[in-house]
This record gives structure tokens, C-alpha cells and sequence, in this order.
């Protein structure tokens, strides 16, 4: 018959992660291993811790790497960085090396550094801490043509919101690059490793208030590093 | 957009990963560079700490706003960080406490009390083998109750570590490398196991169903 297992559902108490991590690294007596493990067989979320410790543990691999997109990376990298400026006091590479140009030139960086950035930027920003109306989104089928058999209008964006344009890519790509163009068709924004939403198939963009001057602009899309372009362009129009 | 990747466009090897990772350390340590050697190390870990607030944390910006704590912690930390330790355990030990200290605030916000904090592997976790508790696997749909008692029987009757190993396997739907690192055994090692006592079930069963493991 099978010896005694601890039943975390009758109240038996989960080992601690010390002991996992002594586990995971075969610091533990076979004895106390061959408990551990018994308690494993009865309990997914120990188990789930040692994978996790595992996955940690080992250098990191491009599995890893793979599940998020050098896009969202470098978001999360710009936002770290606006928090570990916030929040330290100040972060050393500022207090060592950075004057007043300096850092002049990273609010200019961020300015141009993507506008996919801003999202996970502005999330702290007062504007997101309540509820926003009028969000310009746009469930795009670029260049079709509307109800009325005309070209698509344009999407129309006020200055001073936010705007998260969704796009509906025409091609599927592994990722996807995108640009806006102003009225002369000069770049004012570019951007690489879009990813399409896993179901949708959706491409999302976000505008930070006051990141384009009032206008017209073009949406650029292009697929795969190669960027391929897409016929999907999405006009914009900017208000005041 | 800012991650270096290898001259073949790929993702550097996990032999690349551990050496950036140490020469990152290093210079960060030494007070060189701290921006651009915390970076490297920001861009390596962060999939993993991600994933491990994911599978945690419902909230995707308690996602985001948990993966930077932890990495906040260890930009804080870093440099007493003294290697008597892997890197990656110490970052483990600061993601977990990073999440214990997030449930307490939760719980705290709701007024009940939590569970020592030691105790508390996963939020999200379920003490009952999955496939027991729910009910949900291809499996359980296709057993009837008697046949389950039958199984569970018969697996009770495997040597130590094939008998676990299946259990990983049928309950819990691991896969071979999750019971090999879940085990401490190697993955071929696991493979034999389940090879054997799928053999071994089958004989005790005497062919009434598949055994898919």
C-alpha cells in the first residue's frame, strides 16, 4: 500500500521554498528528498513552484526568450527604466554622468522611441488612473472600402487624448513593422516587432496625447523583418 | 529595438545567456556601466519572471507592475548580491517574496487573513491532483468510476519512482522534462519509467483501456 502522503487539501502544510530550492538543488538527504517528492505527486502547485525554480535556476534559453516579443522587451525595458528614475534616488548612471542634456535627452528618446512604449508608460500617469471615454480605436480592415463604397475615412484622433488604434493586418506574419508618414510622406514614427494578437489576429498601436501635431498621417504596415509592405494603410487624422 | 541578438539573428544560446550574465554581474558590481550591464540582465530574466507572475496573477498590470518590482529589488539588491548562490535562485527568492508580499497586500485590502507566508507556493495552487480533483482530462472522461479505482490500484502497485512519475504523468499532465526536473531524474530515465509501467499497467489491466502515458 502507499505510505503516508502529506495532503495539502486536508490542511498539510506546503514546504517551504527554502526547502524547494535545497531540493531543486540536491542539497537534501534521499530520505527527505523521497518525502518531498511524495508531496509533489499530490500537489500541482509545488510542482509549479519547482518548474518555476527550475526555469530560474538554468541560464536563460530562447524558449524563454521566444514568449515575449523584442517589442514588448523593450517596453518594459523603457518603462523600468522611467521607474528606476522615479523611484531611486537618483538612479547612479543618472547621478554620475547625467547633467541636465542628458537627461533632456532621454525625455526626447522616449518621446521618439515608439508609441507602443507610452502604454505601459502612461499606465502609471495620472490620465490612467480612472477611466477614459472617446478612445479613438479602430477595428481597421485597411483600404477597404466603406459601407458606402468610398475610400476609408480617416480615423480622427484628438491631440490631447490617447488613441489605441487596432489593426487588422490583411497577411499574417510572425511580426509585423510599422511607420507613420505625414502629409508629405515624411517618417515621423517607425516601429518593428509587432506582434498580432494569438486569437484575433489583431495589431494594437497606442498614441500618447500631444505625440503628433494636428494633420493628416498615414499608418504604415509591413510584415516579417524583410517588411514586406502591406497594402493595409490606416489614415489618421490629428485634431486639435 | 535594443536586444542584441547573434549574428544568425537568433537569441543567443543559453552558453552566451551565462556568460553575459556573469560578465553583466560583474560590471555592475564593480560599479562600471550600471545602466547598460543592468540591461543585459533585465533582457535575459525578464520571460521568466514574467511567466511566473502570469501564471500567478490574473491582473495583466499586476503582471507588468510584479515583474518590475522584482526587478527594482534586484537592481536595489545587486550589488550585495555575493555568489554563493546562482544568480537565478537568488532572482527566485525575490520574485517569490515579491509575490508573497503582493498577496498579503491583497489579502490585507480584503480583510482575511493569510496563510504563513512560507507555506504559500502559489497563489493560483490546488492542493488536489488535477485530474482527480476536476475531472477534466481525457482521461477521467473516459473512465468510469470502478476503472479509476482499478488504475489507481494498479499504479499503487509500481516501484517508488515509476509509481510517481505516472502519477505526474495521468494527473497532473506533466511533461517527460517537467517530471525529470520535478523528480531530479534525467528525462530518458523518465521515459523508461513511464515505458515500464505503462507495460505493467497494461499486464495488471489485462487490455480493459488504453493506457496513454
Amino acid at each position: 500500500m502507499r505510505e503516508e502522503i502529506p495532503n495539502p487539501a486536508a490542511g498539510d502544510r506546503h514546504p517551504g521554498v527554502e526547502t524547494w530550492i535545497s531540493y531543486h538543488g540536491g542539497e537534501l538527504a534521499d530520505r527527505e528528498a523521497e518525502r518531498l517528492q511524495r508531496h509533489l505527486v499530490a500537489c500541482p502547485a509545488c510542482v509549479s513552484l519547482v518548474l518555476d525554480l527550475d526555469a530560474f535556476a538554468a541560464p536563460p534559453d530562447g524558449e524563454d526568450r521566444a514568449s515575449v516579443s523584442e517589442f514588448e522587451l523593450a517596453a518594459a525595458w523603457k518603462s523600468m527604466q522611467a521607474t528606476l528614475a522615479d523611484r531611486q534616488a537618483p538612479p547612479r548612471w543618472f547621478e554620475r554622468r547625467v547633467g541636465v542634456p542628458m537627461a533632456l535627452a532621454a525625455s526626447l528618446l522616449v518621446g521618439a522611441a515608439g508609441l507602443s512604449l507610452w502604454g505601459i508608460e502612461h499606465r502609471r500617469a495620472e490620465a490612467y488612473s480612472r477611466p477614459q471615454v472617446n478612445l479613438a480605436i479602430r477595428d481597421l480592415e485597411p483600404n477597404r472600402a466603406t459601407r458606402s463604397g468610398g475610400a476609408p475615412s480617416p480615423t480622427v484622433v484628438r491631440r490631447d487624448s490617447y488613441a489605441a488604434l487596432v489593426m487588422l493586418p490583411s497577411r499574417t506574419f510572425e511580426t509585423y513593422q510599422a511607420e507613420i508618414l505625414d502629409a508629405r510622406g515624411r517618417r515621423v514614427w517607425s516601429g518593428s516587432g509587432l506582434v498580432a494578437h494569438p486569437e484575433l489576429g489583431t495589431l494594437s498601436l497606442g498614441l500618447p496625447p500631444g505625440f503628433l501635431a494636428p494633420g493628416e498621417y498615414l499608418v504604415k504596415l509591413y510584415g516579417g523583418e524583410e517588411k514586406v509592405p502591406l497594402e493595409d494603410d490606416l489614415p489618421i487624422r490629428v485634431i486639435p | 529595438m535594443g536586444v542584441a541578438r547573434t549574428d544568425e539573428g537568433r537569441w543567443p544560446r543559453p552558453a552566451d545567456s551565462g556568460a553575459r550574465l556573469e560578465r553583466a554581474i560583474e560590471t555592475f558590481q564593480a560599479g562600471r556601466d550600471l545602466e547598460a550591464s543592468f540591461r543585459v540582465i533585465f533582457e535575459l530574466y525578464y520571460p521568466v519572471v514574467l511567466r511566473f507572475f502570469r501564471k500567478r496573477v490574473i491582473s495583466s498590470d499586476d503582471q507588468l507592475d510584479l515583474t518590475q518590482e522584482t526587478f527594482l529589488r534586484v537592481y536595489k539588491g545587486l550589488e550585495g548580491f555575493r555568489r554563493e548562490a546562482r544568480f537565478g535562485t537568488w532572482l527566485f527568492r525575490i520574485a517569490h517574496n515579491t509575490h508573497l508580499k503582493w498577496l498579503r497586500r491583497q489579502h490585507s485590502d480584503d480583510d482575511v487573513a493569510l496563510p504563513e507566508s512560507d507555506s504559500e507556493p502559489g497563489s493560483r495552487g490546488t492542493a488536489e491532483p488535477a485530474a482527480i480533483a476536476t475531472g477534466e482530462t481525457a482521461l477521467d472522461d473516459a473512465l468510469s468510476a470502478e476503472r479509476q479505482r482499478r488504475l489507481r490500484e494498479a499504479i499503487d502497485e509500481l516501484p517508488r519512482q515509476m509509481r510517481e512519475s505516472t502519477e505526474l504523468r495521468i494527473y497532473q499532465e506533466l511533461s517527460y522534462r517537467e517530471i525529470a526536473v520535478a523528480m531530479r531524474l534525467s528525462v530518458e530515465t523518465v521515459k523508461v519509467h513511464l515505458f515500464q509501467a505503462r507495460k505493467k499497467l497494461k499486464k495488471r489491466l489485462q487490455d480493459d483501456f488504453e493506457i496513454q502515458i
